[in-house]
């Protein structure tokens, strides 16, 4: 009677010990988001800014943006959506460029997955509204922002981002913004 | 009867007055602690201008446009929309303007251009994103508060 016990108590911790070995090799490693991926959190230092520190992903995502503020401000198309970026501002004061910059690189590094910076703005469906967001002229349509997409798409290539040596993250980033695109399509 | 009256009115006063400092203090300290030292504006004296050409041009042409603005005085970048022909640089707005840029252009060089300035009234519209939120009272406090106390 005893062993018999004695038997059972081995086999059920023996079974236990089993049971939690086995969850621990179907642990799965969180995959890395695509904020880690563009740089992280490792700080590195800022040349637009001397003295100061920034985050490599948040670096990088500025880099791109800010290139592609320059094909957007260029491309006749996204004009009527982005007037503010060539209205001349006295000296001083804020540019367009400055806003924009910073403000979509903060919409940039949140959508990425960074958990240090935050965007403070309209959510996206009521910020492209003109019923709801005044400052927007007209809804916009699906060739629209196909044309944004494509800026967006040449200001990587500004930065050494292509399909040619980088397609994974051309598709991933291209994915992210269309994941917008419900929201900001209204016409 | 009167005196004790003033002096409850005037110690009414008092207290409401340390109220109102005590309250503008706390009010003080909490924009301090709320509103960042550094909004994460850099380059916020870089302005955008836009030049559209009116002829059709050689690859040649176009570097030799990129070329001349880009050795002006206080720009800091260029990029040229070949297929319609826009050219858009930056400059610090501190030390150029686009107006002057233009001019130099237009005394340099023989290609037909027009300087490209939005309309007031479209100004008035624009992409979300662009934010006005550095415009608040509550941040612009915010940040007198640490250009004084650091």
């Amino acid at each position: 009677m005893k062993h018999s016990a004695l038997l059972a108590f081995c086999l059920g911790f023996a079974l236990a010990i089993g049971a939690c070995k086995k969850e621990e090799t179907t642990v799965t490693p969180t995959p890395a988001s695509l904020y880690d991926r563009v740089g992280g959190t490792a700080m590195v230092n800022d040349m637009s800014n001397p003295g100061t520190m920034i985050e490599k992903g948040r670096l990088t995502l500025r880099s791109v943006v800010d290139s592609s503020i320059f094909v957007i401000a260029a491309d006749p198309k996204m004009q009527p959506y982005f007037p503010t970026l060539l209205g001349e501002v006295t000296k001083g004061d804020l540019t367009g460029f400055a806003k924009l910059s910073k403000n979509f690189t903060d919409f940039m590094c949140v959508a990425t997955g960074s958990k240090n910076y935050t965007y403070g703005g309209l959510n996206m469906k009521a910020a492209h509204d003109p019923a709801i967001n005044k400052r927007i002229p007209m809804k916009i349509s699906n060739a629209d922002f196909d044309a944004f997409v494509g800026d967006i798409g040449t200001g990587l290539a500004k930065n050494g981002v292509t399909s040619a040596n980088n397609a994974q993250l051309v598709t991933d980033l291209v994915a992210l913004l269309n994941t917008t695109r419900a929201d900001i399509v209204q016409k | 009867m009167i005196l004790n009256r003033t002096r409850s009115l005037r110690r009414i006063l008092m207290l409401s007055s340390l109220a109102c400092v005590v309250f503008c203090g706390i009010a003080l300290v909490h924009i301090y602690m709320v509103v960042p030292a550094d909004d994460g504006y850099v380059n916020s004296d870089i302005q955008l201008a836009r030049i559209d050409f009116k002829q059709p041009l050689e690859t040649e042409e176009f570097d030799r446009i990129e070329g001349f603005v880009r050795s002006q005085h206080g720009v800091t970048q260029t990029y040229f929309n070949k297929n319609d022909r826009i050219l858009v640089y930056a400059f610090h707005n501190s030390q150029q303007n686009s107006a002057d840029v233009f001019r130099a252009l237009s005394q340099n060089t023989p290609f037909k251009a027009e300087r490209f300035i939005p309309s007031q009234e479209s100004m008035k519209n624009g992409c979300p994103v662009g934010g006005e939120r550095s415009a608040s009272l509550f941040r612009r406090t915010g940040k007198f508060l640490h250009k004084i106390f650091g």
